[in-house]
């Protein structure tokens, strides 16, 4: 196999499991019904929907990192916040205790996993009443937590991490919620890696030149990228598709994208504006192209977020600074950018801050990376120091 | 030599070894087999698999049945025409898991022997036979392939893929939760392995069993 990245393998389909489960008949180890639909350890007739729910519960705990307890009303976007509302329900529906209320079948499972909705909606629709769904099943998962072991055998390990780039690196950058490092390569890709895990998630290969900039969206969902030949692409982070892509003249050297921004209309509900205000900084300081650049800029944009009409951005922001204005460092290209929002305090359209990380030890590590990510030992945006901030 | 009376020699060694106090385990049998190799390598992986497996399943102490490990040992005596390089890898629901290489098909497999206890009972037998009939239908890239079952002397022994990795719970206990692309990437592996068992309608009254059990593994090539 060519394959070089973490894959899945389901072990033991009815094997082993079966000996376990009947362990108590012939006095033994006890079952092992930790991850056992409501249905199964009642002894009521078992079919693929169970299955969903025991997924579910692996589910549970792959996106929280913590086992739901038994009596928990959590939902687990309520354990991780950066959780994005649609895997949270898919979640709460796997856990439904009633066959009839979850998924059907594996693959309207992974449908609304990966918020395909042609395929995920399919099923029947939810209601949100997620605590009295969550109290109903997790009564019935401290049943079978009181009987056992757990149902996922453990066996050995090993596992040095996924090879890197082919060529040098250029640029690194951690998702605000420090769970994905980004990095941008002279050969021409973008791996995204699992910052806790540090397995190779995905390779984003849209480009055809070297990556010369990164930058995630405030809350972690997009990742835009600039290259040598000037072009811009954004890509949903979850699937790794690229939603924008747009050129500039210049090489781009870096980029920063702000999270959706909320605004306070008088006499209003808060509303939920969905810019994104992307900086870019290129080589030069003016680009005659930029009213049309800016018009194309909106308008993936709106494809991007998925506004609905009469939603409009209130306000697109685009700048362009100058990178000379950031010769006072030793760096060449200022290699890690975030707007102030996500480092501290609320994004807002007009304050314009710019924050510019920089520190020695980190600068280091990036040279280390060169062809291996193993080498990086700062895992979390906070190893970034905000060295300075301006005005656009 | 025919190659019973090889097994005959083989088995009769590591019993005599076994015999001994354990530091002097090796010295005996680099003087019992004279200069043969071959003998002296298998007897000596024998001895380290045997000891592998007493420290990880003492036996009960019930003195009517052979310990988990001797038995086990005895079956891979009976198995070492076709495996070899057997390691212990651990135990699991059923009994204590090897990793051999198999020198018929020319791959390392994962060996499971099956626990005497449940050896001895035919419903076991019997409902593991039917399972295993059932997963030798499922080939999907992210299901553990399973060879067949080997009964020998006796004894059920089923051979699977081996899989190189850890478990999905055991990255889970270092980690605590996973990126979401990452954990995207998961779980929609884990939706096809299991969707295409139901595509075979591996979906019966056990299934409930089954699941319980799942047990992924996370692997890098």
């Amino acid at each position: 196999m060519l394959d070089r990245e973490g894959h899945i393998k389901v072990m033991d389909f009815g094997i082993a499991c079966s000996l376990q489960a009947t362990g108590d008949q012939i006095g033994g180890n006890p079952g092992t019904p930790l991850y056992m639909s409501p249905e199964q350890r009642d002894g009521r007739p078992v079919e693929p929907r169970s299955d969903i729910y025991s997924l579910g519960l692996v589910l549970y705990e792959l996106f929280t990192g913590v086992r739901r307890e038994p009596g928990s009303t959590i939902p687990p976007a309520a354990v991780n916040r950066y959780l994005p509302a649609h895997i949270d329900d898919a979640i709460g529906r796997c856990l439904e205790p009633s066959p009839a209320d979850r998924f059907q079948s594996m693959a309207e499972l992974k449908a609304a996993l990966a918020n395909d909705q042609a395929v995920g909606r399919t099923g029947q629709a939810r209601t949100g009443v997620t605590g009295r769904r969550f109290s109903t099943s997790a009564r019935l998962a401290a049943l079978c937590v009181l009987s056992g072991v757990l149902g996922l055998i453990a066996y050995l390990l090993t596992r040095p991490p996924a090879r890197g780039h082919e060529d040098k690196v250029n640029v690194l950058a951690f998702s605000p919620d420090g769970r994905i490092l980004a990095s941008g390569s002279e050969d021409k890709t973008i791996i995204l890696w699992d910052a806790t895990t540090r397995h190779r998630i995905r390779t984003l290969t849209d480009h055809v030149r070297a990556i010369t900039s990164l930058a995630f969206s405030g809350d972690s969902r997009w990742l835009a990228s600039g290259s040598s030949n000037g072009s811009i692409e954004v890509a949903d982070v979850a699937t790794g598709r690229v939603r924008t892509t747009l050129s500039d003249t210049k090489e781009i050297q870096a980029l920063a994208l702000s999270p959706p921004v909320t605004h306070r209309f008088p006499g209003r509900a808060q509303k939920i504006d969905t810019t994104l205000a992307l900086y870019v900084f290129a080589q030069d300081v003016f680009n005659s192209d930029l009213p049309q650049f800016l018009e194309r800029f909106r308008a993936s944009l709106e494809d991007t977020v998925g506004m609905e009409s009469g939603e409009q951005p209130s306000q697109l922001l685009y700048h362009r600074c100058d990178v000379a204005s950031f010769r006072e460092f030793d760096y060449p290209v200022p290699f890690c950018l975030q707007p102030m929002a996500s480092l501290r305090g609320p994004f807002l359209p007009d304050t314009n801050g710019i924050g510019v990380g920089v520190l020695d030890a980190f600068d280091r590590n990036i040279r280390a990376v060169r062809g291996a990510y193993s080498k990086v030992k700062h895992t979390g945006p906070t190893s970034v120091v905000v060295a300075m901030h301006r005005s656009a | 030599m025919t190659p019973r009376e090889r097994k005959a020699q083989t088995t009769t060694l590591f019993h005599e070894a076994l015999a001994k106090p354990a530091e002097r385990r090796l010295d005996y049998i680099r003087e019992a087999s004279a200069g043969d190799a071959k003998l002296f390598d298998k007897v000596r992986e024998l001895l380290e698999a045997y000891v592998e497996v007493e420290t990880a399943v003492p036996s009960d102490g019930s003195d009517d049945s052979p310990s988990v490990a001797l038995q086990s040992i005895d079956t891979l005596i009976d198995l070492s025409d076709r495996y070899e390089e057997i390691k212990f890898i651990g135990e699991g629901g059923m009994g204590v898991v090897y990793r051999a290489y198999d020198r018929e098909i020319g791959k390392i497999v994962a060996l499971k022997t099956l626990h005497p206890r449940l050896a001895a009972d035919s419903r076991i037998v019997e409902r593991l036979r039917n399972e295993t009939r059932l997963a030798l239908d499922i080939t999907h890239r992210n299901v553990c392939r399973i060879y067949g079952l080997e009964r020998i002397n006796g004894r059920l022994l089923i051979a699977m893929e081996y899989v190189d990795g850890e478990t999905l719970r055991s990255v889970l206990d270092r980690v605590r939760g996973v990126s979401v692309p990452q954990g995207l990437v998961w779980a929609s592996e884990i939706c096809e392995a299991i969707g295409a068992a139901h595509e075979k309608k591996i979906v019966h009254r056990d299934l409930s069993r089954r699941t319980s059990c799942l047990t992924v593994k996370v692997i890098s090539k």
